[in-house]
């Protein structure tokens, strides 16, 4: 992986930065450029919150050669 | 807009075939479906692939086919669409047909995949059909993705893992009686319980092997298919719908809505609903997968698909028989050609050649082809002749 592919998702990954659609107010993460509301393009930062771990979506991985076993899962974000 | 006719099939056997290339492979398919159509040549060649330039390291392999297959000079481009990328080919065959742009077309589905190194290259391959920034990044693998739709199936629902062994035991029961598939015998539902984690609750009993293969029609103008075939089959809908390529970012992920919008389109078209379906090539590449199209699709109730398997309404007398010649898990699941295989196998029972797994009296069948976790999903609606 590029170190580029990581730089530009600094602060959504660290800072659970995403978007709120300044036309109808839906708040996206993560961010895009067109709203899949309304598809209005004016949107701006949104600053997310972790609410909770979605239950039961926690995944070990076999797949990933490095850090084993490893846990994926979805987390609700508090908006 | 003209009526769309299938009047040559060809398929090769799927599997591992180490002693030929995905080109070879493309062209025994290619030559036998010209043959049935009593044709040497079309005015185009549309190939379905998903992975040829990762896993051969060969991009550009229409023209390669073409020329290979003995059809130097033809129109013949290449269609991606991940694993929907045979389904992608025969819309774009049909939009040729039926725009009359062209005349005679022929569409082949390839896939080689045993030209990767190992299974975990040719995991990472398909994992190409995942969000690359949020799902495949971490990791995710398209087994693992489905991995977190079935736990989440089984909690909703109340379902166990071996209520999903149905849809594996009915794909290799009918397997048994198709020459081209891959697995051709029949499983338990106790090896079904016995089979090794993939991603947990995924196995490989849920899991559709990936394998080499190649399937190839040729299509014509309605009006004219009887000059070259007396088994022509019609196609009564093409219909393309996408969603977004991470769970992530669908309103359920437990809902294919592009799975959905494809069969709605396609029943619009044919002016038919699912309950007139005779028989449904669905697109098994996981057990969950199997289940969560049947719904979307209108066969089952939310939550219902697991029940309708348990109650033996997929198999050949059931209700709406699925994956009659063995389906992704047993037939085997050639990626990029995986599409056309479902076709061919629909055209050989809707002509009454399906052997010992004729669907009596089938007049109506439907095909489903699924990209990545149901970002692009490709429905077709053939007829009998």
């Amino acid at each position: 992986m590029h170190i580029p592919r990581y730089w530009r998702a600094q602060t959504q990954r660290y800072s659970l930065t995403g978007e709120i659609c300044k036309q109808c107010g839906a708040r996206l993460f993560p961010p895009r450029d067109v709203c899949p509301e309304c598809r209005e393009l004016a949107l701006g930062p949104f600053a997310f919150d972790l609410d909770e771990i979605y239950p039961l979506f926690p995944q070990a991985l076999e797949v990933r050669e490095e850090g084993l076993p490893q846990a994926v899962g979805m987390i609700k974000l508090r908006v | 807009m003209r009526d769309v006719s299938i009047i040559g099939i060809g398929q090769t056997k799927v599997g591992e075939h180490w002693d030929k290339s995905l080109r070879q492979l493309a062209t025994e398919a290619i030559l036998a479906a010209l043959s049935e159509a009593r044709l040497e040549r079309a005015d185009a060649l549309y190939v379905g692939n998903m992975l040829s330039g990762k896993i051969s390291g060969q991009e550009h392999i229409a023209a390669s086919i073409a020329d290979f297959g003995g059809l130097r000079g033809i129109e013949a481009v290449k269609v991606e669409a991940a694993e929907s990328s045979g389904a992608a080919a025969l819309r774009l065959g049909y939009m040729a047909v039926a725009s009359g742009l062209m005349d005679t077309v022929i569409v082949c589905g390839v896939e080689k995949m045993s030209d990767a190194v190992s299974s975990a290259t040719a995991s990472a391959a398909l994992a190409l059909a995942v969000d690359s920034d949020y799902e495949a990044l971490h990791g995710l693998s398209l087994a693992a993705l489905n991995a977190l739709l079935m736990r989440r199936y089984m909690h909703e629902y109340g379902v166990k893992r071996e209520d999903l062994s149905p849809f594996t035991v009915n794909a290799h029961r009918n397997a048994a009686g198709n020459p081209y598939a891959m697995f051709p015998r029949p499983v338990t539902t106790e090896a079904f319980m016995k089979a090794p984690m993939i991603a947990d609750p995924v196995s490989l009993m849920d899991s559709a092997p990936l394998a080499d293969g190649a399937a190839a029609v040729v299509l014509c103008p309605g009006d004219r298919a009887r000059q070259f075939s007396a088994g022509a089959v019609r196609i009564a809908a093409s219909a393309v719908a996408t969603d977004s390529l991470a769970i992530h970012d669908r309103r359920d992920p437990l809902f294919l809505e592009g799975a959905y919008l494809s069969a709605q389109r396609a029943y619009q078209q044919a002016e038919v609903g699912s309950a007139d379906m005779d028989l449904f090539e669905v697109h098994d590449a996981f057990t969950i997968t199997a289940a969560l199209s049947l719904e979307a699709c209108g066969f089952a109730q939310r939550g219902q698909g697991v029940r309708l398997a348990q109650e033996g309404e997929i198999a050949m007398d059931g209700r709406i028989p699925i994956c009659t010649m063995g389906g992704l898990k047993a037939r085997g699941n050639p990626v990029g050609a995986t599409g056309v295989y479902q076709i061919v196998e629909l055209v050989e029972q809707l002509r009454g050649q399906a052997g010992l797994n004729q669907v009596k009296g089938a007049r109506l069948g439907m095909a489903q082809s699924i990209g990545g976790t149901g970002g692009t999903v490709i429905t077709h609606i053939l007829e009998a002749p």
